[in-house]
């Protein structure tokens, strides 16, 4: 295999800041010596398409879109680094009231969900719905804000309804990511006296960078190495990872996809 | 305390959560592991179950761990660690306290204490308009700041002459004697409205020249920023003025010259803060205030002399600082002179395309010189401009000495000096 071309990465155009990340991430790989190009797509499924039609390297995929292309690849895929925040992910079930002993304790009340192809704010809270034998939509009644579709809960659009649903009283519950949960309470967007986190999930893994099978594996070590070199501390890349929302990438790992691929095969 | 024993950990700091809100609780923990090193540990009492989850989402998302958790019965206790890419602040001061002159002025040159009082030899541009002293979150944006060295801008009087723009301020409504113009002889209120002309379009580049400059010093060095700021309102004031008097007495503006708009027009273009200092400050406002000083000696009426007289007060510390400023520069940098040379030799270039001349301010210079128009006053008025350039010619190099230069140097600098004085 041949690195005498750019690496293509695709990445999803989930918000205007994605521009400025990934000229950044140019800047960075073309300074470590591992030059990259980028392309951006309007949603997941349609940079997955790429990846397997080989006119991309690298996917920056969230969790459901890793997920997909695993099931295409025969659970093949490499997985080429991310973010320390990807790692120990969370969805917290937030809303009035006691802390909650297990999701059983729904039964009756109303369930507000992010985007439909939400790992955190819909596909796994509906799962765990299920495993504590409820029927989402029977058992539970279900308050839907599908925004981003495509977007898989990258903007955190529709985490931010559930949260206004919470505060004005037409949700009993909601689901919504621990990072999107976290920032809202530190930045006092939450009434933290009225609305509190009353169960966290099992922990599982969110965004990561995924390869075919047959990717050179030198040529993937060589940008692996480069893209964990990255420091928070150098003032010329923070800013880039502030954006994307990291303070140090870390090695690929293919666990902490468990339920998730439960979940989707279901689908 | 018996806690602490319990995991061996000595905490940092602490954070009291007891019956406060999560929201508040993590600001105050952000805040905290600011404060305290990378591997310190912070201490969170009292929070609830609920806080428990929020600590631990928060660590994870921020660069820290939770190293134990005590249950305390009601209250709970938090050991975080500080890692590496958590958020760090570095330390700022407290307990200054500046002292007073006279037991109550607080003066700037007094100000230069602790973190504040710091200036560096050179600034970066990625702390912007933080306060000198501040601490800055680390990540912020480089803004265009091209000025970037002490040795760029400072001048040993600054916070000096600072003070003494403020106590020199007046206001040109109030504080001109307005009331006392009386009607002059037809040519000599022609005169005086013709230099008055002369010296309002030249306090325009006065203006516009430190206004341009002003944005591109690296706000890291604040002191010469407040100074120009004062050099703004003193041109300002004498646009104003000197505008007025024109205005004033049943004359009016009267004539430009292009060899003026030719010399002032390549001051604004000088790019280099150094030069431009140099042709502005030194040579420039240097020699009007041998101009002012022939007008207030030869003014026809107590007004325009107080004017031109507090004028040339104000024009006084503009020259004090471009003649420290450009001598700090040259002490950093002693092969700078030749820059200075060169740049007074493009604009003596530049001006050779021009007539040389001002006709109307050099016949209006002549009659107030002899004190009206008649053929005795104008012989009489003719050699005291002649005096007046000899004067200019002198006092010009005798500034460029203070600033370091040497006579030949100086000599040849003030001959290639543009005709309009400024
Ligand atoms: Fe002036
Ligand atoms: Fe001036």
């Amino acid at each position: 295999m041949t690195t005498d071309r750019l690496l293509v990465i695709g990445a999803v155009a989930y918000d205007p800041k994605v521009v400025p990340i990934w000229e950044s991430m140019r800047d960075y790989f073309r300074d470590a010596g591992v030059p990259i190009d980028y392309v951006l797509f309007s949603n997941y499924e349609a940079q997955v398409d790429a990846l397997f039609a080989r006119s991309i390297d690298l996917a920056w995929n969230t969790n459901v879109a890793y997920v997909k292309s695993e099931q295409r690849s025969g659970g093949m895929c490499q997985v080429l680094g991310m973010r320390n925040t990807d790692v120990g992910f969370t969805t917290r079930i937030v809303g009035r009231g006691e802390r909650l002993g297990g999701l059983g304790e729904l039964k009756g009340k109303r369930l507000a969900l992010g985007s439909a192809d939400s790992a955190q704010a819909a596909i796994l809270p509906l799962q765990w719905l299920r495993q504590a034998g409820l029927e989402p939509g029977g058992d539970v009644e279900l308050l839907r804000f599908d925004l981003d579709v495509g977007k898989h809960g990258d903007t955190g659009t529709s985490e931010l309804e559930v949260l206004r649903a919470l505060h004005e009283g037409y949700a009993d519950y909601g689901a919504v990511g621990d990072p999107t949960w976290i920032r809202e309470l530190e930045a006092g967007h939450v009434n933290s006296s009225l609305v509190k986190s009353l169960w966290t999930s099992p922990p599982y893994c969110h965004c990561n960078f995924t390869a075919l099978p047959d990717f050179d594996p030198a040529w993937a070590a060589r940008w692996s190495n480069a893209l964990l070199a990255m420091s928070y501390n150098d003032p010329k890349w923070r800013r880039l990872m502030d954006l994307e929302g990291l303070t140090a990438w870390v090695p690929g790992r293919k666990a902490g996809y468990e339920e998730l691929t439960f979940a989707l095969s279901l689908t | 305390m018996g806690d602490f024993d319990l995991v061996g950990i000595t905490p940092a700091a602490t954070v009291q959560a007891t019956g406060m809100d999560t929201g508040p609780v993590l600001l105050m923990i952000r805040n905290a592991v600011a404060g305290i090193g990378e591997g310190d540990v912070l201490e969170v009492t009292g929070g609830d179950d609920g806080l428990a989850d929020d600590i631990g989402g928060w660590c994870r998302l921020n660069g820290c761990e939770v190293v134990a958790s005590l249950d305390g019965g009601v209250d709970r206790t938090w050991l975080l660690r500080k890692g590496p890419t958590a958020p760090a602040w570095e330390q700022p001061d407290w307990g200054i306290s500046l002292p007073r002159r006279d037991g109550r002025r607080i003066d700037l040159r007094d100000w230069f204490e602790g973190r504040a009082g710091d200036v560096p030899d050179v600034a970066p541009t990625y702390y912007g308009f933080v306060p000198r002293g501040a601490v800055a979150e680390p990540g912020m944006p480089a803004y265009p700041f091209t000025l970037n060295t002490k040795a760029d801008v400072w001048a040993d009087n600054i916070a000096g002459l600072y003070e003494q723009a403020k106590s020199q301020q007046w206001n040109a409504s109030e504080d001109i004697p307005w009331d006392r113009l009386e009607p002059l002889p037809e040519p000599v209120e022609r005169a005086v409205c013709q230099i008055m002309t002369f010296l309002a379009e030249n306090e325009y580049a006065a203006l516009y020249i430190p206004a341009k400059f002003l944005p591109r010093i690296n706000a890291r060095f604040v002191e010469p920023v407040l100074f120009l700021a004062t050099i703004i309102n003193d041109e300002a004031r004498h646009i104003e003025v000197f505008t007025k008097r024109a205005l004033a007495n049943g004359g009016g503006l009267q004539y430009s010259a292009a060899m003026t708009e030719w010399s002032l027009q390549s001051l604004l273009l000088q790019e280099d803060y150094f030069k431009s200092s140099f042709l502005l400050h030194v040579l420039g406002e240097g020699t009007f205030l041998d101009l002012l000083a022939f007008i207030e000696h030869h003014a026809p009426d107590p007004v325009t002399a107080e004017i031109v007289r507090r004028a040339r007060l104000d024009e006084g510390r503009h020259v004090a600082y471009g003649i420290a400023h450009v001598r700090q520069q040259l002490r950093h940098d002693p092969t700078r002179v030749e820059e200075l040379v060169a740049s007074a030799e493009e604009r003596s270039a530049v001006l050779q395309a021009t007539t040389g001349v001002n006709p109307p301010v050099l016949e209006a210079l002549t009659i107030l010189g002899g004190g009206g128009s008649s053929p005795e006053q104008r012989r009489r008025g003719g050699g005291a401009v002649r005096d007046l350039h000899r004067s200019m010619d002198d006092y010009r190099i005798r500034r460029m000495l203070q600033v370091g230069l040497d006579l030949p140097t100086a000599q040849k600098i003030s001959q290639l000096h543009t005709p309009n004085f400024m």
